[in-house]
């Protein structure tokens, strides 16, 4: 009998000291969540209250959701997006080295929103430099 | 009778007595305190229960809820009813689509009242409805987020307006109802490509999943952006029943989301 398909892994550079280091250095950064787009699974998260796991669980089934928008056949579809409620916005970066992992910043309503998202391409960018081979 | 019988007749006795509440929850802070309130206690309400709610001024609501969302809500006589069908606190059984009708309910009958006395009841005797019910999740956020408005031609409005004004260019634009779309501009197969997805994404028709950070609501805006083909984004405004959608193309997402926000949320 043939081994079982491996469950996607999470992406080993990333774990929640990973995202509380990075979320320490956003002060309008409530909640940060490493997610898996296809298989709808939180990977890592750190916050600064306890979410319940079903509401973690339904960040990232909405974060996936928002990111499946292909409005023509054959094009990518999106790498970004930011939703601004009453009183939080949400941000979404798509991790460029694994397109199928997402990190997802919850931040006060008047967050700088370009410095966040500055930020969030900087961690992505830095885990995906540490998890390439030498 | 066995031991676990007597314990459960034990809870349920205290449950028809109905112990107090302590001041501090019959008078939850703010405006929407009791809208929050009763959202947390059916929340808390796994297997099937009916919670009797009374308040100071005689009147009561009676709410039958499982699996964290309400089944059913009926008003004491004495309250004030509207007499049409569409009351969702008249008794009949609630469905998903009832879910930002029932918030406004909830609200407008909550609104200035104190719970005097809360039970959570147990009894076989009950014949609770066998239908999916709402959850509350909304009425725990800040605000009148389960608001109906804007109307649809408010909606079509913004948009028309929005579209004539930007200086970004238009690639498609669309007002989402449900099964319903209003095209503004575009080319039909974008446009029908956007309702689907947001008929699919944004889970319209329903108040915010349960779940679902409350902090964003029913009501957001919002943009998608695509790396390819590059600067294009979409623009997204959602409310409780409908969306407006509009694809451009340009380079600066953020100062595009910023007109936007102004536009639609004025």
């Amino acid at each position: 009998m043939s081994d079982p398909a491996p469950l996607a892994s999470p992406d080993p550079g990333v774990n929640r000291a990973t995202l509380r280091a990075f979320r320490s250095t956003l002060p309008d950064c409530a909640t940060v969540i490493l997610s898996d787009l296809e298989a709808g699974l939180v990977l890592a998260s750190d916050a600064s209250f306890a979410h319940p796991q079903e509401q973690l669980d339904a960040l990232a089934a909405d974060t996936a959701r928002a990111l499946s928008c292909a409005l023509d056949p054959g094009v990518a579809t999106p790498h970004q997006a930011v939703l601004l409620g009453p009183t939080a916005s949400h941000l979404v970066l798509r991790d460029p080295a694994i397109p199928s992992h997402a990190l997802t910043c919850i931040c006060a309503p008047d967050a700088d929103l370009r410095s966040m998202l500055q930020a969030m391409a900087g961690f992505l960018a830095r885990q995906g430099r540490r998890g390439t081979p030498a | 009778m066995t031991s676990l019988d007597r314990v459960r007749d034990t809870l349920l006795a205290t449950a028809r007595t109905g112990p107090l509440l302590a001041a501090r929850d019959r008078q939850p802070k703010g405006p929407d305190g009791a809208c929050r309130f009763l959202a947390t206690h059916v929340d808390r309400t796994v297997l099937a229960r009916r919670i009797l709610m009374d308040f100071t001024d005689g009147t009561s609501l009676t709410i039958e809820a499982r699996h964290r969302r309400v089944l059913r809500i009926s008003q004491s006589a004495n309250s004030s009813q509207r007499g049409d069908g569409k009351n969702t606190l008249s008794g009949r059984p609630l469905r998903s689509d009832d879910s930002a009708t029932l918030a406004h309910d909830l609200r407008a009958h909550l609104a200035g009242r104190t719970i005097r006395r809360l039970q959570a009841l147990d009894d076989p005797a009950i014949d609770f409805p066998d239908t999916p019910g709402v959850a509350l999740t909304s009425l725990m956020v800040e605000g009148p987020v389960a608001d109906i408005r804007p109307h649809p031609e408010e909606l079509v409005s913004a948009l028309t307006g929005f579209v004539d004004r930007t200086s970004a260019d238009i690639v498609a634009a669309c007002m989402v109802e449900g099964a319903d779309t209003t095209a503004i501009c575009g080319p039909a197969d974008i446009v029908t490509a956007m309702a689907v997805w947001a008929n699919k994404a944004l889970d319209l028709g329903h108040a915010k999943r349960a779940g679902s950070s409350p902090a964003l609501g029913t009501e957001y805006v919002g943009s998608l952006a695509w790396s390819d083909p590059p600067n294009r984004h979409l623009l997204i405004h959602r409310t409780a029943r409908s969306a407006g959608l509009v694809l451009i193309e340009g380079a600066e997402t953020l100062a595009f989301l910023s007109e936007w926000k102004a536009c639609m949320q004025r």
